[in-house]
């Protein structure tokens, strides 16, 4: 192996590219499949068990961010 | 006591999950950095040495100590406008990544499968991987990296004449026409090396392994679930995304010294999720490729149904922290 690096001096448009790019391959655009069973998954999703949202954790009860607490729950209702 | 989801609302990997914590009476918190400011929000507040505090995402809210696992799927990036320029709107962008995307990562790291720190790391050196996986006991192919062409060829003619050549990160991007292109595995002989440029860009170059086929082995803490990928098409042979539909798979236990090495992996990559690529050859010998810290793995039915089961009971009982 020589001790030194010789990097390569493109003459043409092709030579231009390294080596990695020269194996570029174009793939076809596919639309992601919208199957009765995707939709099934998304419905369980949904439907997933929920945290009581009026619940206030201790360390921020009796502060002043209750109110953000109390704010979330009201946007979300 | 609910697992954070984080990922985006079109997710049907983390679908399966989110029904098997169902199937565990275990409440599930999907995340989405994007559902920041509109439809999630935080408070947390840092205090006796941890961050304590409240997350809501819709209609669920939680605090963040009762949070039992974190699964970093593919959440996408906040995307916000009407700050008045779409510099400002980038800025709350990042306020938002940095200010609540950081305290989530904040959360202890033996909750995570896996944390962003970790996953970045995992991801952004594939020369490190090899080095643990050699150390762990692995067998890792021989291995070149240089921009030089003379040296790429030098060491293909070493190692038997012919190598493959693959990216160091995902290949996939648009072409000059903004047509989908993307870069799979070659197989180059020396001559060709040297007939080509590689101009000084880092280029990576492996032994050529004769594989008879490959083995996606995905560990989940020290449950390990391996499938053998067997090549339908030439092209496969050469790289077997550019022709999954020629694949056929089959469930496979990995040699004890196999799975000895990978939990090895994961405990010094400080991980409890990945996807390993091997090629096995003839002689039954399973050549490390590389790790995935946050690789795909629904798309194997003979071993998925498995390993959403094995990702939902981490999420919910956390290893204890070393």
């Amino acid at each position: 192996m020589s001790p030194t690096l010789q990097h390569d001096t493109p003459t043409d448009t092709e030579t231009a590219l390294p080596l990695i790019l020269r194996g570029t391959q174009t793939i076809p655009t596919t639309e992601l499949p919208a199957t009765d069973w995707d939709e099934a998954l998304q419905i369980l999703v949904i439907k997933g068990t929920d945290t009581p949202a009026h619940t206030v954790p201790d360390f921020i009860a009796g502060t002043t961010s209750t109110s953000v607490t109390d704010n979330i729950k009201d946007e979300d209702d | 006591m609910p697992a954070l989801i984080l990922t985006q609302r079109q997710d049907i990997t983390a679908d399966r999950v989110i029904v098997k914590l169902r199937e565990l009476d275990t409440p599930v918190i999907r995340l989405d950095y994007a559902d920041f400011p509109a439809g999630a929000g935080m408070t947390a507040q840092f205090n006796g040495g941890e961050w304590a505090g409240i997350l809501r995402v819709g209609s669920r809210t939680t605090t963040l100590r009762e949070i039992t696992g974190v699964y970093y799927r593919r959440p996408s990036t906040p995307r916000v406008t009407g700050h008045g320029s779409p510099g400002r709107d980038g800025f709350v962008e990042k306020e938002i990544t940095l200010g609540f995307g950081g305290v989530l990562a904040a959360l202890p790291e033996h909750l995570w499968l896996g944390h962003p720190a970790t996953l970045l790391a995992v991801q952004r050196s594939k020369p490190w991987q090899l080095v643990l996986a050699d150390a762990c006991g692995l067998t890792v192919p021989a291995t070149m990296v240089t921009g030089d062409t003379a040296h790429a060829a030098h060491f293909a003619a070493q190692v038997g004449g012919e190598v493959a050549v693959k990216s160091f990160g995902t290949a996939a991007f648009l072409g000059p026409e903004g047509e989908q292109e993307a870069i799979y595995t070659r197989r180059l002989r020396a001559d060709e090396i040297r007939s080509a440029s590689l101009l000084g860009i880092p280029h990576q170059f492996q032994r050529w392994i004769n594989a008879e086929h490959a083995v996606r082995l995905t560990a989940v803490d020290d449950e390990l679930f391996a499938a053998e990928i067997h090549f339908g098409s030439p092209a496969a042979r050469l790289d077997w995304r550019s022709d999954q539909d020629s694949l056929t798979y089959k469930r496979v236990q990995p040699p004890p010294a196999v799975a000895d090495s990978v939990r090895q992996l994961m405990r010094r990559m400080n991980l409890r999720y990945g996807a390993l690529d091997f090629l096995i050859d003839k002689a039954g010998t399973w050549w490390f490729l590389e790790i995935n810290a946050n690789g795909q793995w629904a798309w194997i039915d003979e071993v998925s149904d498995d390993i959403a089961d094995a990702i939902a009971r981490a999420l919910t009982k956390a290893p204890s922290p070393e």
